[in-house]
């Protein structure tokens, strides 16, 4: 029951986050017909696409003949390209979920390592290193440090491609070899931010009184670590959920950086064009991915957490 | 000799505190010593230094031998080895002793991988065994629960099959019952005695109450100050102490001492409850009580009396709405159903005017005074700001409040971290005094402090109740305490009031078995030897 109140208020926030980027994309004050159709275009033309558009009716009316084809037929036609935005993110949306994934994967296993090699070795060299670490990876903007990373493993070294993606038809190591250093990019902040709540967190659980009755026992220390780790890892486990979607965020400007035809390269550029049906449709796509992250992260809380279950 | 456990010359230094010095004892194979002492006496240092669980900042000097080899020498793998297999330990607080995300078959399970070579369905089977074995019925089911699953006394149980899984040669108890139930108390003390006898297990207690160990123990090692300043026979310790420290602890003990002549004044009613109950929705979210309409009954509809100037005591265990009652004496809380009448007419805590009239009415003493006082307040502060609903011209000086609780009104300018236990709960009394209120509430006001300030407490309050004339509310779960200085008496269990009536009726001739067995579950000291005697 409680997985459906969770499901159910999911879905809540889906449709309100949709209404409301519905009307926002529309209180530009610039009607896109006159983006598409020029700014010397007559009146007549421009209330003629209006009207072909339907952009002439109430924006509620608008949102509704909108939601009701969602179902059936996907998102509509761009005004600008004619081209179908289904397609468009078909094309684009895979590349961005594996470039964000990537990077999830690595800031949840680099920030976990950190996290607990500071946490046992507290405010003893591993702690330092780890906290020195950690600064320069929040400080240090991820964009810059993908340009770094470009021009020495990529181009100096010649480790790993520089720019661009190499598509999965050449094999999986070199596609994801592609991916590694932008995920990277995105990553480094994370790990940074991650791992210090890792810490935090696994500080407060060693200082717990069921730690102490763990080494009372003569538990090995590798089932001590499993009995601290699944304590520690609830506040994580909810920032880690919250950074994956903010993560879509950072692809934005890596997938510049690096040249990659992702989803948040397709969100500029209809951005920069007016073009409503494709921005609502990827903002859509982000807050569905951030609603997904959060509903998953309660449910793993709960999993991970018996006192939250019943 | 067959020492199971030497310990010689032990000292503990954390920076500049001497917790423990030079402590020597020794405890034979099946043989049963506690250990004594208020907090700081160095009683649980000592006890964590056999197992080595001492965090980093100690600095330990001396031997502690176990069957012949000293601990404090061990390598860290023979320390593992050691740990849970030779010498293992049960803690004070159960609720946050047992690993919270995983059943207890697993956390059974995981100490058996750890020291023996037991198969997965071996594990499984010794695990319902050992469950067994500590009282549990239905074991096998008790598997597959967590910990907060579990009630208090079974939690504590689930931490005793742990401690006694790989058969220890000497067991640890620092505390064991000091966070459960009286009955409970009694029932945890008693399956760790018949373990230890009928397994050859060496136990050693830590405890602050002497009246529970002298029921059982071989022999007591009273600790002050770090020092052992008594140790004997319990029959020795605790009928003819030699150490001054002993027979002011002994002294201190509260017992039921039936006060007076027992003629209590027949005075009007100050506070009463007509039918009072109060219920909690089960769904912790708004959303789930749309279909989750079950309820928590914490108090039943309930009447009682409070008679001016009298002392009442509502004794019960955790868990029987005593609390829940207090709230609704004073207005914190309101009640599902019912009336509070003061003075006959109804209280008004909601509205501003009413709120203001109580609060110089009826005051609260709360149980831990560490949590009840502002940290970041001195304590001129914490009494100015109590005095904020009286009209400047009634206000006290906090100076005259301190004086009222026998407190040094040098101390006005302290933080209450820079006072002692006993200090910040006179604090704590003198801020509910501020208004001078005709009714006090005291919530369990001695049960964080230890038993030689508790006995200063008690003195405080029965003195300020006859001085001031005050009608005295004291909730307990001690009927040490209740029996001391109340003049009626009211038991609750469950949410339900069992039986009223005047102190020292119900204490010595009470009319319900709850609390016969209530009375009959507080530790006797020496006078109750008997029932340890033989196994139940």
């Amino acid at each position: 029951m409680p997985v459906l109140t969770r499901l159910a208020s999911a879905l809540m926030v889906l449709f309100v986050v949709s209404a409301m980027i519905f009307a926002l994309t529309r209180l530009g004050g610039v009607s896109p017909a006159r983006l598409v159709l020029g700014a010397d275009a007559p009146a007549e033309s421009l209330a003629a696409f209006e009207a072909e558009h339907g952009l002439d009716r109430p924006i509620a009316v608008q949102y509704l003949a909108w939601l009701r084809a969602l179902p059936a037929e996907g998102f509509a036609r761009s005004y600008v390209t004619g081209q179908s935005v289904n397609q468009r993110l078909a094309e684009t949306l895979p590349l961005t979920l594996e470039l964000v994934t990537l990077a999830f994967v690595l800031a949840v296993v680099g920030s976990v390592a950190l996290g607990s090699a500071s946490a046992y070795g507290e405010n003893r060299w591993p702690d330092h290193a780890v906290r020195i670490l950690a600064m320069a990876a929040l400080s240090v903007p991820g964009f810059w440090l993908g340009l770094l990373l470009m021009r020495l493993v990529g181009v100096q070294l010649g480790w790993l491609p520089p720019v661009g993606v190499i598509p999965w038809a050449r094999g999986v190591w070199p596609h994801l070899s592609s991916l590694l250093l932008p995920a990277l990019a995105i990553a480094i902040y994370y790990i940074g931010a991650m791992s210090r709540l890792m810490r935090a967190s696994l500080i407060d659980v060693l200082g717990q009184d069921y730690t102490r009755t763990g080494v009372a026992l003569g538990l090995p220390a590798r089932t001590r670590y499993v009995y601290t780790l699944r304590n520690a890892l609830p506040p994580f486990v909810s920032m880690a959920a919250m950074s994956y979607g903010y993560m879509f965020g950072w692809a934005v400007i890596v997938e510049m950086v690096f040249n990659l035809p992702g989803l948040a390269n397709a969100l500029l550029t209809a951005i920069f064009q007016r073009d409503y049906p494709m921005i609502q449709a990827i903002v859509l796509l982000i807050t569905l991915v951030f609603v997904l992250a959060s509903t998953a992260a309660d449910l793993i809380q709960r999993a991970l957490n018996p006192r939250l279950a019943t | 000799m067959d020492a199971l456990l030497q310990i010689e010359d032990l000292d503990v230094r954390f920076g500049t505190f001497h917790a423990v010095r030079g402590v020597s004892l020794h405890l034979a194979r099946g043989e049963k010593l506690a250990i004594i002492g208020e907090s700081g006496s160095g009683k649980s240092v000592t006890a964590l230094s056999v197992m080595r669980l001492l965090d980093g900042a100690a600095r330990t000097a001396g031997r502690i031998l176990l069957q012949g080899e000293d601990v404090l020498s061990l390598s860290a793998s023979a320390l593992r080895q050691m740990r849970g297999r030779r010498v293992a330990m049960v803690f004070q607080d159960p609720m946050t002793s047992l690993n919270p995300v995983f059943p207890v078959g697993r956390q059974i399970g995981d100490v058996l991988a750890a020291h023996t070579d037991l198969s997965g369905a071996a594990r499984r089977g010794r695990a319902i065994d050992l469950l067994a074995q500590v009282g549990i019925r239905e074991a096998e089911r008790c598997l597959t629960l967590y910990p907060h699953e579990l009630s208090g006394g079974m939690r504590q149980r689930v931490m005793i099959a742990l401690a006694i899984a790989c058969d220890p040669a000497l067991l640890i108890a620092d505390e064991p019952t000091t966070a459960l139930d009286v009955t409970v108390q009694e029932q945890i003390t008693r399956l760790l005695v018949d373990l230890c006898r009928a397994r050859g297990i060496g136990l050693l207690f830590i405890s602050h109450n002497l009246d529970l160990v002298g029921e059982f123990a071989d022999r007591i090692a009273v600790m002050h100050e770090g020092r052992i300043v008594e140790m004997g026979e319990a029959a020795q310790v605790m009928g003819a102490p030699r150490a001054e420290y002993t027979r002011k602890l002994l002294a201190a003990i509260p017992r039921i001492g039936l006060p007076g002549e027992g003629r209590i004044p027949d005075t009007p009613v100050v506070l009463e409850t007509r039918a009072v109950s109060r219920a909690y929705p089960r769904a912790r979210s708004a959303v789930a009580r749309l279909w989750d309409r079950r309820q928590v009954q914490a108090l039943r509809p309930s009447d009682l009396q409070v008679h001016a100037g009298q002392v009442l005591g509502i004794v019960g265990e955790s868990g029987s709405g005593k609390s829940t009652l207090a709230r609704l004496l004073i207005g914190l809380d309101l009640p599902t159903s019912g009336t509070v009448l003061l003075q006959g007419a109804p209280l008004k805590p909601r509205d501003r005017a009413g709120r203001r009239a109580l609060s110089r009415r009826i005051q609260l003493v709360f149980q831990g005074s560490q949590a009840s006082l502002n940290p970041r307040k001195t304590i001129r502060r914490a009494l100015s700001e109590a005095m904020q609903a009286l009209p400047r011209a009634e206000r006290r000086s906090p100076g005259a409040l301190m004086e009222l609780v026998r407190l040094d009104p040098a101390l006005l300018d302290r933080y209450p971290h820079q006072l002692s236990g006993g200090q910040r709960q006179r604090v704590g009394i003198a801020r509910a005094l501020a208004t001078s209120p005709d009714i006090l509430i005291a919530d369990e006001p001695t049960s964080a402090l230890d038993v030689s300030v508790q006995k200063e407490i008690i003195e405080l309050l029965q003195a300020l109740q006859r001085d001031l004339g005050m009608t005295l509310i004291v909730i307990s779960h001690d009927l040490g305490l209740i029996g001391t200085i109340c003049d009626r008496v009211l038991v609750m269990r469950a949410g339900a009031i069992v039986e009223t009536g005047e102190a020292r009726q119900v204490l010595t001739h009470p009319a319900t078995d709850y609390t016969r067995a209530l009375l009959a579950s507080l530790p006797k000291g020496l006078a109750g030897r008997a029932r340890f005697a033989s196994p139940a």
